[in-house]
C-alpha cells in the first residue's frame, strides 16, 4: 500500500515555525510510505502536479497531505488525486497549520514534535482508507404538500409553475385554511377571500396539481428523494365532479341543522353543506355525524350528485419531498374560566368577530350581541388570551393577535363610528412593515387603549363587566361593555400530530414543529427532504406564511429538479451477523435513518454520517464507511505511540463547531500549549467509549471531547448523547480507580476559538494536578497499570446510554 | 373505608359542629376514621415561612400510613401545598432532619370529596331528600387553591353534591371569592365588607341555605352574620351549614348529632320545611 | 442613594427571590394580581407594585406598609398570574423578613403570637391568642367581645390551652426550619 506524504511549507505559515525538512524525513521512515516530499504550496498547480506525478510514478494508492485544515482544502486535494486516477476518498490530511504552526508559534521544537504525531496519525489512518463511491440515486420529481392553507397553497403553486408535480392533501372539504374565513386583512385591510380566492381556484385548475381534499396522510415510508406516502380520501357522499355547488336545493331539503365549524359556533349549517360560498372545490359534502340518512337531499339534487353509498378511498403516492403546512388552531377560550367564554353569550372570540364582520358570514357583516341580536354599542377587546400565559402552558406571544384586534377595531369603527371601543393590552406588538402606522391609525380613529390584563369578566345587569387594573395610573376598575372579544392565541393544529409522528418531526417546547436551525434554516425540518412552512412552525401572519411556502418550494425544487441526488458515501452500515436487534440505534438516530427489520438496516440516503449509532451499538454491529472504528483506533494508537510530553491529550473534535473553533484559534493566532492530538469526527456523539478507554490504556493522560454548544448540534442532539456517554465513562474510570476527571467534555461554537483554547488550557492544568496516568493507582495500591482491558471492552452493555 | 382524621384546631373551638357532624356523617356512611395521634396546628394562614409551614404539615402527615381526611379547607390547602413542596427531595431532607417520624409521602383528601365518593346517585341512605331546597354553594378560597383536583376558580363539586341530595344549587358569582376571614382580627372593616358581599349575593339569589367547607368561612358568614346585619342595616337571615351538616340532614341524622344548635343562624326552620315537604309527598 | 445602601437593598431583593421563587423576576406588571385581589382597594402599594418594589430592592417601602397585612391568602393572584409568579408568596416572604427583623406593629404581633402559641403548645386556642393580641391592640376589643359573646353562647370557645405531646418537636420545626 504505497502512500505518498506531502508536507507543505505554506510559504512561511508552516515552515516559519515547524522544521519541515525534519518532518519530511520523519515521514519517509513511516511504514508504508513510498515517497515523502516537502512542497512550497501544495495547493498550487505546481504542488498538485507533483502529487499527480508521484501517483503515476510510484504507483501510490493513497495520499497524506500535511498542510492546512481539511475544512479548507480537502476538496482541492480530492479533486487533484482523482484526476490522477485515485479514488478521491483515498486522501487524508494532517492539520499542521491551523492546529499546529499557527497556535504554537513560540514553541517551534515542541510544535514540530506534535506535527510528527499528527502525520503519524494521518498515515496510520490512510493505511485503512477504502475507496468509496458517492452514490447517486434517482429521485421522484413529485412533491407532497400537506395542508391547504395559504402557506400550502403558495408552496403548491410555485412548485407546479416550476414544472414539478404536486399532490396537495387537505383534511377539510375545502382548501384555504383560516385565511379564507377572515374578513379584511391587515396591514392593508383588503378583503381576504378576494385575494385568496383566485389562488384557490388556480390550485384547483392547475395541470400540475393533484388536489385531495377531505383527505389525510396515514403512512410515510422511505427517505429523501423517495418517500412512499399512503392515505385516505374520506367519502363526501357527493360526486365532486357532478355537484354544481348550488347548495340551495339539497340543503333546503335537509332537515338537520347543526352549528357550523366555519363560523365558530355563531352560524348554522345543514348536514349537507358547502363550508362557505368560495370553497374549493365548490362541491357539497355530507357530515356523516349529523346525517340521519333520510336521503331527501338525494331526491332534491337536480344534478343527481348525491352518493350516499360512497366509500372512502385509499391512495398511495411516491414523492421526493414533503412540505408540511398544517397551520394552527385557535386556543380554546373556555379554558380561561375567569373570562366566562361559554358561560356568557356576549363573550366571544376574535374568530367569531372575524366571521361577523365578514359580509358573507353568519350575520352578513353586522356586529351584534349574540344575547340580543342588537348592534353592539360598546366593545372590549382582550389581548393575550391563551398566549403569554403560564397558567395555560402557552408562554409564547401569538404575534398576530394585536394586529388582528387593531384591525377588527378599525373595521368596526369605520362601519359604526359611534361605537365605543377599548383594547385591553399588556403590550401592543405591531412589528412589521407598516404595522406601527396601523396602530397609530387605530389610535387616531378614537379607539381607546388601556394597559392592563383583565383579571376576570362577570355579567352584571345584562352587560359584560371587566375587572382590571389600569396599570398606567394604578386604578382598579370595573368597565361595562356590550360585547367582549377575546383575542385568542394560536396553537399548533392538533390534527397534525399523526403526521408529525409519521415523519419523525420534533417539536419545540411551545409544541410547534421545530425547524432545523432557528436562524439559518427557517423552512427545513431535521429530516432531509421534509420542509415546514407557515404557522405549522409557529404563529405568523399571512405574508410570512406565503414567503415560507415559497421558500419551502424553492428548497424542494433545488433538491429534486435534477432528478437524482448525490449521496456522500459517509454513511453508517450494519454488520447483519452481529446485530442483536436491540433497536437502540433506531431511537438514537437523529435522521430516523435506521429501521430494524431483522437485522437493523440503514437507509443511506437519509443517513448523514454522524456516527452516533456506531457509538451506541452495544455489540459494535454498526460502523461508518468514513471515520470507521478501525481508522479512529489507529489514530489513537499513533497519537500515543511516542509520549514526548506531559500531559498528553487525545482530543476528539466534532467537524462542525469544535473543529471549526480549533481552526479559528489558528486563524486568529491564539496561542496555547502543544499537548493535544486532535482527531476529527463528524459529531461528538461518534465518540465510542471504547476510543476513550483505548487512549487512556495506551498512555494518554487525558481525553477531551468537544462538541457544538448544547442545543446547537448539527444533527439535533448528538452532544447530549456524548454528554451522557461521558457521564457513564466517568463512572467506569472511577470503578477502575482512575480519576474521572481524565475525560472531559466541552462545548464551543465555531466562532469560539478563544473558548476552545481556554478549555484546553484548563484541562492541561487539571491533568497536571492529577499527575501522569496511573498516578492515582500507584498511590492506591503501589502501582499497577489501569485495568482497562482490550480495546472494545468498554462499559458493560447495560451501562451504555 | 378507613381514613386518618385530621380535625384541625378549630374543631376544638369555633368549629365544633364541623367536627361533630363530620364524625357523625362518616359513621353513617361507614367511613372509619382514626384520629391522627398527637396532631399539631397546620399554621393556618399565619405562618409566613413556607419551610416552617411545610414542617408543621409534614409532622402531621408522618403520623399515619392511611390517606388523611380533613373537613377544614385551610388545613387541606396547607397539607396539599406541603405535599407538593415535599416532592422536592432537598426540602424533604431538611424537613425530615427535624422530624421524629419521617415523612415519606401522603394522600390528602377533603371530607367533601370523601363523602361525595361514598354517596351513590339515588342513595338509599338519603332518607330526607332536600327537594327544592335552594342551596348556595360557597367554596371560599382554599378548597380549590393552589390548583389541584378542582378548578381553582369555577369548581362544581359542591353543586354536584347538592344535587345528589336532591336540593337545588344556587350559583354564586362569589363562590370562590375570599370571605375575609384571615384578616378579620386586625382588619375588621375590610373583612366585613368582603363577607357581607357574599351574604348579600346569596340573599339576592334567593338562597335558603349557604353551604361551606371551611370553618373560617363559616365563622364569617354565620357567627358574624348578626353583627354584619346590624352594621350594614340589612337583614340576611340565611343559615350557613357545613357541608357535613347538610349531608347529615339528608341522611336523617338528628340536630344534636350534627351540632345544629351550635349554628348562630338557626337552620331548624329550613330543616322543618324539608320534613314537612317530605310528609306531604 | 449611596453605593452602600444599594448593595444592601440588592441583598434584600435576593432574599425575597429566594423565599418567593426566582420566577418573580419575570413580572410584567400586568396587574392581573392586583385586579384579582379582594382587598386591592385598600392596599397601597398594590400587590403588583409590591412585587416591583422588591425587584427594585426598595426594602423599606416593601416592608413598611399596610399591604402585607391586608392579604387574605386567598391565592387568586397566584392562580391567575400569567408568569406563574406567586404574589401571595411574596407577601409571605416579606412578612417573614419583617418578623425576623423585628418590624413591629399590631399586625406583626398577631402573627407572632400565633407562632408563639404553636411553638409552645403545638395547637392554637382562640381565647388566649385573642387576649394576648388585645393587650397590644385594644381597639379590636369591641368586635372581639361581640364575636366572643356569640361564640361563648354557643359553647364554641376553647378557653383552655391545648397542649400536645410532641411540643419539643414542633418547637424544633418552628425554630430550625426557619432559616
Ligand atoms: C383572528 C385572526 C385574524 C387574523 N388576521 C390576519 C390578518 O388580518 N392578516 C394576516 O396577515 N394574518 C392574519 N391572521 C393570521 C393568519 O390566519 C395566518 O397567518 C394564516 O392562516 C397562516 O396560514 P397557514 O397556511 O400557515 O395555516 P392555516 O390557515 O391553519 O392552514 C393550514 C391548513 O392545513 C390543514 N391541515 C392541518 N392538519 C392537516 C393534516 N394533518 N392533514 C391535512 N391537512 C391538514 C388545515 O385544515 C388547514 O386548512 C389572523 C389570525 C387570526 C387568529
Ligand atoms: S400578539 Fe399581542 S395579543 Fe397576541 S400574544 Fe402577542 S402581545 Fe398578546
Ligand atoms: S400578575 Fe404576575 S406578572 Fe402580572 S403584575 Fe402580578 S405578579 Fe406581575
Ligand atoms: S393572596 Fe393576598 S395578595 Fe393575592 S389576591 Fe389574595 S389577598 Fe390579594
Amino acid at each position: 500500500m504505497p502512500t505518498g506524504v506531502y508536507v507543505c511549507h505554506c510559504g512561511l505559515n508552516i515552515a516559519g515555525v515547524l522544521n519541515v525538512e525534519d518532518l519530511k524525513s520523519f515521514a519517509e521512515k513511516l511504514p508504508g510510505v513510498a515517497v515523502a516530499r516537502d512542497l512550497q504550496f501544495s495547493c498550487s498547480d505546481i504542488g498538485q502536479e507533483q502529487i499527480q506525478k508521484d501517483i503515476a510514478e510510484h504507483k501510490l494508492d493513497r495520499v497524506v497531505v500535511a498542510a492546512c485544515s481539511p475544512r479548507l482544502h480537502e476538496p482541492t486535494f480530492r479533486r487533484a488525486i482523482s484526476k490522477a486516477g485515485l479514488n478521491p476518498y483515498m486522501l487524508e490530511m494532517a492539520n499542521i497549520r491551523e492546529q499546529c504552526s499557527w497556535v504554537h508559534m513560540d514553541q517551534p521544537a515542541m510544535a514540530t514534535e506534535k506535527a510528527k504525531d499528527l502525520i503519524r496519525m494521518a498515515v496510520a489512518k490512510a493505511e485503512l482508507l477504502q475507496p468509496l463511491e458517492p452514490e447517486s440515486i434517482p429521485v421522484s420529481k413529485e412533491v407532497l404538500v400537506v395542508g391547504g392553507g395559504v402557506a400550502g397553497i403558495a408552496a403548491a403553486l410555485d412548485l407546479a409553475d416550476a414544472g414539478l408535480h404536486v399532490f396537495l392533501v387537505e383534511r377539510r372539504p375545502t382548501i384555504g385554511g383560516y385565511m379564507a374565513l377572515l374578513t379584511d386583512v391587515f396591514p392593508t385591510n383588503d378583503c381576504s377571500i378576494c385575494v385568496l380566492g383566485p389562488k384557490m381556484s388556480e390550485v384547483y385548475n392547475h395541470p400540475n396539481i393533484t388536489l385531495y381534499t377531505y383527505s389525510e396522510v396515514l403512512g410515510v415510508e422511505g427517505s429523501v428523494g423517495n418517500f412512499t406516502v399512503s392515505g385516505v380520501r374520506r367519502a363526501r357522499y357527493v360526486d365532486e365532479k357532478l355537484c354544481k355547488g348550488c347548495i340551495n336545493e339539497c340543503a333546503s331539503a335537509c332537515p338537520v341543522e347543526v352549528s357550523s365549524e366555519y363560523d365558530f359556533g355563531i352560524g348554522k349549517r345543514k348536514a349537507i353543506y358547502v363550508p362557505y360560498p368560495q370553497a374549493v372545490p365548490l362541491a357539497a359534502c355530507i357530515d356523516p355525524k349529523a346525517c340521519i340518512g333520510c336521503s331527501r337531499c338525494a331526491e332534491a339534487c337536480p344534478a343527481d350528485a348525491v352518493r350516499l353509498e360512497q366509500e372512502a378511498q385509499d391512495f398511495k403516492i411516491n414523492v421526493g419531498a414533503i412540505i408540511v403546512a398544517t397551520g394552527w388552531q385557535p386556543f380554546d377560550a373556555a379554558r380561561k374560566e375567569e373570562y366566562g367564554f361559554g358561560r356568557y353569550r356576549d363573550v366571544i372570540t376574535t374568530l367569531q368577530m372575524e366571521r361577523m364582520l365578514n359580509a358573507s358570514g353568519p350575520t352578513k357583516g353586522e356586529v351584534v350581541r349574540p344575547s340580543t341580536g342588537e348592534i353592539a354599542g360598546s366593545i372590549a377587546f382582550l389581548q393575550c388570551v391563551g398566549s403569554r400565559d403560564a397558567t395555560v402552558g402557552n408562554c409564547y406571544c401569538s404575534r398576530i393577535c394585536c394586529m388582528a384586534s387593531l384591525k377588527n377595531a378599525q373595521l368596526v369603527k369605520e362601519k359604526y363610528p359611534d361605537t365605543d371601543i377599548t383594547i385591553y393590552y399588556m403590550d401592543i406588538r405591531a412589528c412589521g412593515e407598516g404595522y406601527e402606522e396601523f396602530y397609530i391609525r387605530a389610535q387616531k380613529l378614537g379607539i381607546n387603549f388601556v394597559r392592563s390584563r383583565v383579571s376576570s369578566i362577570q355579567e352584571e345587569e345584562g352587560r359584560i363587566s371587566l375587572i382590571y387594573e389600569d396599570t398606567q395610573n394604578g386604578e382598579i376598575r370595573r368597565a361595562k361593555h356590550d360585547l367582549a372579544v377575546l383575542s385568542v392565541g394560536l396553537e399548533p393544529d392538533s390534527n397534525a400530530e399523526v403526521l408529525g409522528n409519521l415523519l419523525g418531526l420534533s417539536r419545540r417546547p411551545d409544541r410547534f414543529f421545530e425547524i432545523a436551525h432557528p436562524k439559518m434554516r427557517p423552512v427545513e425540518a431535521h429530516i432531509d427532504g421534509v420542509f415546514i412552512a407557515g404557522c405549522a412552525s409557529g404563529p405568523k401572519e399571512i405574508p410570512i406564511s406565503i414567503a415560507q411556502g415559497s421558500a419551502a418550494a424553492a428548497k424542494a425544487l433545488k433538491l429534486l429538479h435534477r432528478g437524482f441526488l448525490e449521496l456522500e458515501p459517509t454513511s453508517a452500515y450494519v454488520d447483519p451477523d452481529k446485530c442483536i436487534q436491540c433497536k437502540l440505534c433506531v431511537d438514537i438516530c437523529p435522521k430516523k435513518a435506521i429501521s430494524v427489520k431483522s437485522p437493523a438496516y440503514v437507509d443511506e440516503a437519509a443517513c448523514k454520517g454522524c456516527g452516533s449509532c456506531a457509538a451506541a451499538c452495544p455489540v459494535d454491529a454498526i460502523d461508518m464507511r468514513f471515520f470507521s472504528d478501525q481508522q479512529i483506533l489507529a489514530q489513537v494508537k499513533a497519537a500515543t505511540e511516542v509520549k514526548r510530553e506531559f500531559p498528553l491529550i487525545v482530543a476528539f473534535l466534532c467537524n462542525w463547531c469544535s473543529y471549526g473553533a480549533a481552526d479559528l484559534a489558528g486563524t486568529s493566532r491564539i496561542q496555547y500549549p502543544t499537548n493535544a492530538r486532535n482527531i476529527r469526527v463528524m459529531c461528538s456523539a461518534r465518540v465510542d467509549p471504547s476510543f476513550v478507554l483505548e487512549a487512556l490504556r495506551q498512555g494518554a493522560d487525558g481525553v477531551l471531547i468537544a462538541g457544538c454548544r448544547i442545543g446547537e448540534c448539527h444533527y439535533k442532539d448528538g452532544n447530549y448523547q456524548a454528554l451522557q456517554r461521558v457521564n457513564v465513562l466517568k463512572g467506569v474510570l472511577e470503578k477502575v480507580g482512575l480519576d474521572p476527571g481524565r475525560v472531559k467534555i466541552v462545548w464551543c461554537a465555531a466562532s469560539e476559538g478563544e473558548i476552545y483554547a481556554q478549555d484546553l488550557r484548563e484541562f492541561i492544568a487539571e491533568l497536571k494536578a492529577m499527575g501522569p496516568i496511573g498516578t492515582e493507582l500507584k498511590r492506591r495500591d503501589g502501582g499497577q497499570q489501569p485495568d482497562l482491558a482490550q480495546p472494545g471492552n468498554g462499559p458493560e452493555e447495560g451501562e451504555k446510554p | 373505608m378507613k381514613l386518618a382524621y385530621y380535625p384541625g384546631c378549630v374543631s376544638l373551638s369555633t368549629g365544633k359542629e364541623m367536627d361533630i357532624s363530620t364524625r357523625a356523617v362518616c359513621a353513617a356512611l361507614e367511613i372509619e376514621l382514626e384520629e391522627l395521634s398527637d396532631w399539631n396546628c397546620c399554621g393556618a394562614t399565619h405562618v409566613s415561612n413556607e419551610q416552617v409551614a411545610t414542617g408543621l404539615a409534614a409532622r402531621n402527615m408522618a403520623q399515619t400510613e392511611l390517606p388523611i381526611m380533613t373537613p377544614c379547607s385551610i388545613c387541606y390547602s396547607n397539607l396539599r401545598s406541603a405535599v407538593r413542596r415535599l416532592e422536592d427531595l432537598e426540602v424533604r431532607e431538611r424537613v425530615n432532619a427535624v422530624l421524629e417520624k419521617k415523612y415519606s409521602g401522603a394522600a390528602v383528601r377533603h371530607a367533601l370529596d370523601v363523602i361525595l365518593e361514598s354517596l351513590e346517585k339515588k342513595d338509599e341512605r338519603i332518607v330526607l331528600p332536600l327537594r327544592e331546597m335552594k342551596v348556595a354553594a360557597y367554596y371560599g378560597c382554599l378548597l380549590t387553591r393552589p390548583a389541584g383536583q378542582y378548578s381553582p376558580q369555577f369548581p362544581t363539586i359542591l353543586e354536584e353534591l347538592t344535587r345528589r341530595l336532591e336540593a337545588e344549587p344556587v350559583e354564586l358569582r362569589h363562590k370562590t371569592a375570599c370571605c375575609g376571614g384571615p384578616i378579620f382580627m386586625p382588619r375588621e372593616d375590610a373583612a366585613d365588607d368582603i363577607a357581607f358581599a357574599i351574604l348579600a349575593e346569596a340573599k339576592e339569589a334567593g338562597a335558603e341555605v349557604i353551604v361551606t367547607v371551611c370553618p373560617l368561612c363559616h365563622l364569617m358568614l354565620d357567627a358574624k352574620q348578626r353583627a354584619l346585619e346590624q352594621k350594614k342595616g340589612q337583614k340576611i337571615g340565611i343559615p350557613v351549614l357545613y357541608v357535613t351538616q347538610l349531608v347529615g340532614i339528608a341522611l336523617g341524622l338528628g340536630p344534636e348529632e350534627l351540632g345544629l344548635e351550635m349554628n348562630s343562624v338557626s337552620p331548624m326552620a329550613v330543616v322543618e320545611r324539608a320534613y314537612e315537604k317530605m310528609a306531604k309527598e | 442613594m449611596s453605593a452602600v445602601t444599594a448593595a444592601k437593598d440588592m441583598e434584600f431583593k435576593s432574599e425575597v427571590l429566594r423565599l418567593a421563587g426566582p420566577e418573580m423576576q419575570t413580572c410584567i406588571q400586568c396587574g392581573t394580581c392586583s385586579a384579582s385581589c379582594p382587598t386591592a382597594h385598600l392596599m397601597n402599594p398594590s400587590i403588583r407594585k409590591l412585587v416591583k418594589l422588591c425587584l427594585e430592592g426598595r426594602k423599606k417601602e416593601a416592608l413598611h406598609n399596610e399591604t402585607l397585612w391586608l392579604c387574605t391568602s386567598c391565592l387568586l393572584c397566584t392562580v391567575r398570574c400569567p408568569r406563574g409568579i406567586r404574589p401571595k408568596a411574596v407577601v409571605s416572604a416579606l412578612k417573614d423578613i419583617a418578623e425576623r427583623e423585628g418590624v413591629r406593629g399590631r399586625d406583626a404581633s398577631y402573627e407572632e403570637f400565633f407562632l408563639k402559641q404553636i411553638k409552645s403548645n403545638g395547637r392554637i386556642a382562640e381565647l388566649p391568642l385573642t387576649a394576648e393580641f388585645l393587650l397590644v391592640y385594644p381597639q379590636a376589643a369591641v368586635q372581639s367581645m361581640q364575636m366572643g359573646l356569640e361564640l361563648i353562647s354557643k359553647g364554641k370557645i376553647a378557653a383552655k390551652l391545648e397542649r400536645i405531646e410532641g411540643r419539643d418537636e414542633v418547637k424544633r420545626i418552628v425554630e430550625e426550619l426557619r432559616e
